[in-house]
């Protein structure tokens, strides 16, 4: 039986490298041998299949189908252990499964109009962590907060918020925080993407974790070379020896030792 | 730049008979002034005994002293050859003995003297050479300042010999200028890296409110506080 954690990553607001961190993080768990699903919530503007190198046209059954009654939840989970890795030197000694959102464009707007029912999400993170007996289950979210989004984070036992250094980021990250510690989420990290070399790393960190008071996982910089791969790849498998990819294993270090 | 020649030794040993006749001995007392910025440059001083204070004004109108000479040093070697009004001023610290040379006794001298006459082009040309080994120094450093190589700068400017009053005396204003500049920097690039992170209490009480405040929220925390216990049975 596996610890059966899930762990959701979320921002405020949209691009601040959910997607990256997510598939980096969970990857490193992967090749430390556990088993984990990664799941993408974002139903409305999925995004994570890209960096485990799907198409549209490899997505058979998605999330959608699952929350449509079309199919049991484990029939849309894709085993990425064959593509994750792949391009470098480090072994993927346990298991990774993506659970996509549909790209159809039809399936979004289908979500957008009707909706769905949201305590089906709780059930299906239930019934994946089951069936594919996961040490851990990583939701990718949608940014702000929707009922969905309220939902993953009330059911997480570990919420990891992302911020930039933006004026913005600080007041939405202020309201999810608080909103957060009402739904007694068990642990909460803050980490901090895209930082500009000219700022004081280790300032920067407590100045968060004091605005916010809650401990920072990590502060990741703003990179060219990540911008410059695309999303097109897991970097932390691509570029083990880089600072963002050192970062990302202090992260995996963190949510391994919390939950 | 080591073993600069003096006029006064020049003269003491090139003319030394026609000098004495000339030389006038000058007595002050403490405090008292020789000669005043701006004043004519009418002649040139050896001093016996005592010590001259060399000081100008700043922009402040406060006193400050360039210069501290003792007895068997000079002052006013320019004034001889040029003529110039005098760029600062002179006064006595304690009782003082000098010997002054009238720039018309000098000049009149160096006329019947074709030796004294060659040393004076000497010593001429050595203060211009002196002159331009000073900007290139000084070009240097602001070389080394520009590309932000403070610490080689501060090492070349260590090395000035302090035998050289006024090449010691750029030098340390340099120095300062280096540190200043250093400090300046740093404080900006502090500046720039501390990350203000202001957050409006107001709007942030209001959103939270928002959404805490919905059916679906408060069903949900029920839900979910009952989820938590069944899993920890
Ligand atoms: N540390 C970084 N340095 C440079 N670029 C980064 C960094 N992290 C992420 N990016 C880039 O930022 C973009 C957004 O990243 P990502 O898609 O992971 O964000 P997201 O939060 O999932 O966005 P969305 O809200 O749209 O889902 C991508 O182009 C990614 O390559
Ligand atoms: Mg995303």
């Amino acid at each position: 039986m596996g610890k059966g954690k899930i762990i959701s990553i979320h921002s405020f607001r949209g691009g601040t490298g959910k997607s990256n961190i997510t598939a980096n993080v969970s990857a490193q768990f992967a090749a430390k041998g556990y088993r984990v699903g990664v799941i993408d919530t974002d139903i409305q503007s999925p995004g994570i299949h890209v960096l485990f190198g799907m198409n549209e046209e490899q997505i058979d059954k998605s999330l959608n189908d699952y929350l449509y009654g079309r199919c049991k939840i484990q029939e849309t989970a894709y085993d990425m252990g064959a593509r994750v890795g792949a391009s470098g030197d480090i072994e993927i000694s346990g298991k990774i499964y993506l659970i996509p959102s549909s790209l159809r464009a039809g399936e979004i707007a289908k979500v957008l109009r009707e909706g769905y029912e949201v305590g089906l999400l709780n059930d299906g993170f239930r019934s994946l962590i089951k069936e594919l007996k996961l040490d851990y289950l990583f939701i990718d979210t949608h940014p702000g907060l929707n009922e969905e989004t309220l939902l993953s984070i009330a059911i997480s036992d570990l919420l990891i918020i992302i911020l930039r250094p933006d004026q913005q980021d600080f007041q939405g990250t202020a309201v999810t925080v608080d909103v957060s510690r009402k739904l007694e989420v068990p642990q909460l990290f803050l980490v901090i993407n895209k930082a500009i070399s000219s700022l004081d790393f280790a300032d920067l960190k407590k100045t968060v974790e004091s605005t916010f008071e809650a401990p920072v996982a990590a502060v990741l910089p703003l990179s060219e070379d990540m911008a410059r791969l695309a999303s097109s790849d897991i970097f932390s498998l691509r570029f083990p020896d880089h600072v963002v990819s050192q970062a990302i294993r202090d992260i995996a270090a963190i949510v391994e030792a919390a939950a | 730049m080591a073993n600069r020649e003096s006029l006064a030794k020049i003269l003491l040993t090139e003319a030394d008979a026609s000098l004495q006749s000339v030389l006038e001995v000058v007595h002050l007392e403490d405090g008292q002034v020789l000669f005043n910025r701006d004043d004519p440059g009418d002649a040139f001083y050896i001093i016996d005994s005592g010590q001259i204070r060399i000081f100008t004004f700043d922009e402040a109108g406060e006193e400050l002293t360039l210069n501290t000479l003792k007895a068997g040093e000079t002052l006013g070697e320019l004034a001889l050859v040029d003529g110039q009004p005098r760029s600062a001023s002179a006064s006595a610290i304690g009782p003082a003995v000098l010997r002054r040379l009238r720039r018309e006794d000098f000049l009149e001298m160096v006329h019947n003297s074709p030796a004294l006459s060659q040393a004076v082009f000497r010593l001429l040309s050595q203060r211009a050479r002196h002159m331009t080994e000073y900007i290139e120094r000084l070009g240097h450093w602001a070389r080394l300042v520009a590309a932000g190589q403070y610490t080689q700068a501060m090492a070349n400017i260590e090395n000035v010999e302090s035998s050289d009053r006024a090449l010691v005396a750029v030098a340390d204003a340099v120095k300062q200028m280096v540190r200043a500049v250093k400090e300046r920097e740093e404080k900006l690039r502090k500046e720039v890296a501390q990350l203000r992170i202001e957050i409006d209490e107001e709007r942030r009480k209001l959103r939270v409110a928002e959404i805490v405040d919905t059916d679906y929220f408060q069903d949900l925390t029920k839900r979910v506080r009952n989820l938590r216990s069944q899993s920890e049975e």
